[in-house]
């Protein structure tokens, strides 16, 4: 496995050793706000992607709980002075990785989102799998726990992400998986 | 009809019952779309060249999409009252412009908690290379006299 730490995602991406990234299970983000509150516009144009109709979003005020984790994405670009270098927390465990893709999600709600919530996201590394060849390579499975929760300190929903963190290895079908942590 | 007598009742559904399928042309535009409702900018949804240095065909729909798409489904059956309890996709097989993704799903099993009426089911969206995420899904419908 390559030991480059050239971030070729361009999602500042964090390299170490295995032993070092597992050694990150059990590690909490410090709680960070979304850039700024659920607004209409968004949960518009993510209605137009999927082609929902539902009228909640089109003609109320509540947002499609898939939109949940865009709030933890930052802008592509912001002015220096309002840099904010708290990308996604599974991005910042250690690892040899280059790539990533996303195994499984599982959330679970307290309540609809709506417009005007201000969400704060707590992340937890839950666990960081030993390494495993899948078809697509070798690497390791990253398993988190988002808390996302509104101004008032209310959970909204919980919703746990298991990440694949690899490199593309030459294909030993023997020993692939797609057992998943 | 309004929007609170419109959908589904938990006395409406059966185990075995199936979903109305649900399906979406998958072009380069939408993908493109993915990335930007999203706020997803992985380069695996918007740079080919990226897409395929990690063993992708070219890019391809991201979690979110699943996300909409699966929860778009379940209300286009159950109705706007419908509340997503839980939810969860494993993405086994990556879905690329040409393709159609089509929701498919049936009830598995009802179950009345602290007087709330919560329906569990199986999902499946696929492509035309087979089965791409096996979901699961929990939600909450009204129970009770329908209101006027």
């Amino acid at each position: 496995m390559s030991t480059a730490t050239t971030d070729i995602t361009g999602l500042g991406m964090a390299f170490g050793t295995l032993e070092e990234g597992r050694a990150w299970a059990g590690r909490t983000s410090e709680p960070k706000q979304a850039w700024f509150p659920i607004d209409r516009s968004m949960v518009l144009y993510y209605c137009s992607l999927v082609e929902d109709a539902n009228p909640r979003y089109w003609e109320g005020d509540e947002c499609p709980p898939g939109l949940l984790m865009t709030l933890g994405f930052n802008p592509q670009w912001t002015p220096e002075h309002l840099h904010r270098d708290d990308s996604l927390f599974a991005l910042n465990v250690p690892l040899p990785g280059h790539h990533i893709i996303n195994a499984s999600t599982t959330t679970e709600l307290e309540r609809r989102p709506r417009v005007g919530d201000h969400v704060s996201i707590v992340e937890e590394i839950v666990s960081v799998s030993p390494e495993k060849t899948t078809r697509i390579g070798t690497g390791v499975f990253i398993t988190s726990l988002t808390t996302y929760s509104d101004q008032h300190g209310e959970v909204i929903a919980r919703n746990t992400n298991v990440l694949f963190r690899y490199d593309i290895t030459a294909r030993d079908t023997s020993a692939e998986t797609e057992e998943q942590p | 009809m309004t929007a609170t007598t419109a959908g589904l009742r938990f006395d409406d559904v059966a185990v075995g019952d199936e979903i109305t399928p649900v399906s979406i042309p998958i072009t380069y535009k939408r993908i493109c779309m993915n990335a930007a409702a999203t706020w997803d900018w992985f380069p695996g949804h918007h740079d080919p060249e990226y897409a395929r240095s990690q063993g992708q065909q070219t890019i391809y729909l991201s979690t979110l999409f699943f996300h909409g798409f699966v929860d778009r489904g379940l209300g286009d059956w159950a109705g706007p009252d419908a509340l997503l309890r839980r939810r969860k996709i494993s993405m086994i097989k990556s879905i690329y412009p040409g393709q159609t993704a089509t929701l498919t799903g049936r009830v598995v099993g009802k179950r009345e908690v602290d007087g709330t009426g919560l329906v569990d089911l199986e999902l499946m969206v696929s492509s035309e290379e087979g089965p791409c995420v096996p979901s699961e899904a929990t939600l909450q419908l009204p129970t009770g006299p329908v209101r006027s």
